[in-house]
């Protein structure tokens, strides 16, 4: 499966004309885990192995991204920890008022995240530690 | 000689002392609101860049109503970088609120500060995107791993 699908997903969770606060909150589970899963196969296909994120693998991501010598890099970094944040709180805090415009920025996040990444060539990627 | 510098020293220390005790009480900073205007934050920046010399290292950081930064270095905002990003909300929002939260990181034993840009319009998001790319390229990497950049809710 293709880290793009979850991110047609997050995005026609919004469109659904029968949308409720459940299909958003799913919907920015959906932009987290694309950019998550984005990055890591940008990376995993630069470098030619698989990235071991068995164990706290937001932040093993964070830590190799923030090796990158483009600023990209960073922000983007940035971003994941933005959008997990906004993930834990639409899966675990219920009583916190999730609506569409939440679901809409967490789309724009990852939307941006992969332009972002795609702006970068192999070897930037190449140069990560 | 020695005597004039000494007294001379003596009555600056407890004038430092005093201004720091009433500054911080407890070694604690506080603002009374929870978030603050775009034009408010050059007064804030001041204020905190005032009254952080005096601070022990050890102090914990108190910046909101709530909010405790324990684990935050001093040093990663005594060196301004926070207080240069903050500054320059105005090159890139025409209006912005900018609310600093704790976070605790699920995966990490550090508290991070959590910078809430609000009050911006769905128009301005490629300035949320220039302004994220500035401000984590401002901030060194040891500041990097303890702030994010977020949009208010």
């Amino acid at each position: 499966m293709e880290p793009v699908s979850f991110l047609d997903l997050a995005e026609k969770l919004i469109l659904d004309p029968s949308a409720d606060e459940s299909f958003f909150r799913t919907s920015i589970g959906r932009s987290y885990y694309f950019s998550f899963h984005y990055m890591l196969k940008k990376i995993e296909e630069a470098k030619g192995y698989s990235v071991q994120v068995e164990y706290q693998p937001h932040s093993i991501l964070l830590k190799i991204l923030r090796t990158g010598k483009k600023s990209q890099f960073k922000a983007i970094s940035n971003h994941l920890t933005a959008l997990r944040d906004k993930r834990v709180d639409a899966d675990y805090f219920l009583k916190e008022t999730i609506d569409k415009n939440n679901a809409q920025a967490c789309l724009k996040l990852a939307k941006y995240i992969k332009s972002s990444a795609d702006s970068l060539v192999e070897a930037d990627y190449l140069a990560l530690e | 000689m020695n005597n004039s510098t000494g007294l001379q020293n003596l009555a600056v220390v407890p004038m430092l002392i005093g201004l720091a005790t009433v500054q911080v009480p407890s070694g604690t900073m506080t603002y009374s609101n929870q978030s603050f205007h775009k034009s408010n934050v050059q007064e804030v920046v001041r204020n905190i860049a005032r009254t952080l010399p005096n601070l022990e290292r050890s102090s914990q950081f108190t910046f909101n109503r709530d909010v405790k930064l324990t684990n935050v270095s001093l040093d990663t905002l005594l060196n301004n970088e926070l207080f240069t990003i903050l500054n320059h909300t105005s090159r890139f929002f025409s209006h912005c609120e900018v609310t600093l939260e704790n976070y605790q990181d699920p995966e990490e034993d550090f508290n991070q500060i959590k910078v809430i840009i609000g009050g911006i319009s769905e128009d301005q998001m490629d300035s949320y995107f220039s302004f994220v790319e500035f401000a984590t390229e401002v901030a060194s990497n040891d500041l990097n791993e303890k702030i994010f950049f977020s949009l208010a809710a």
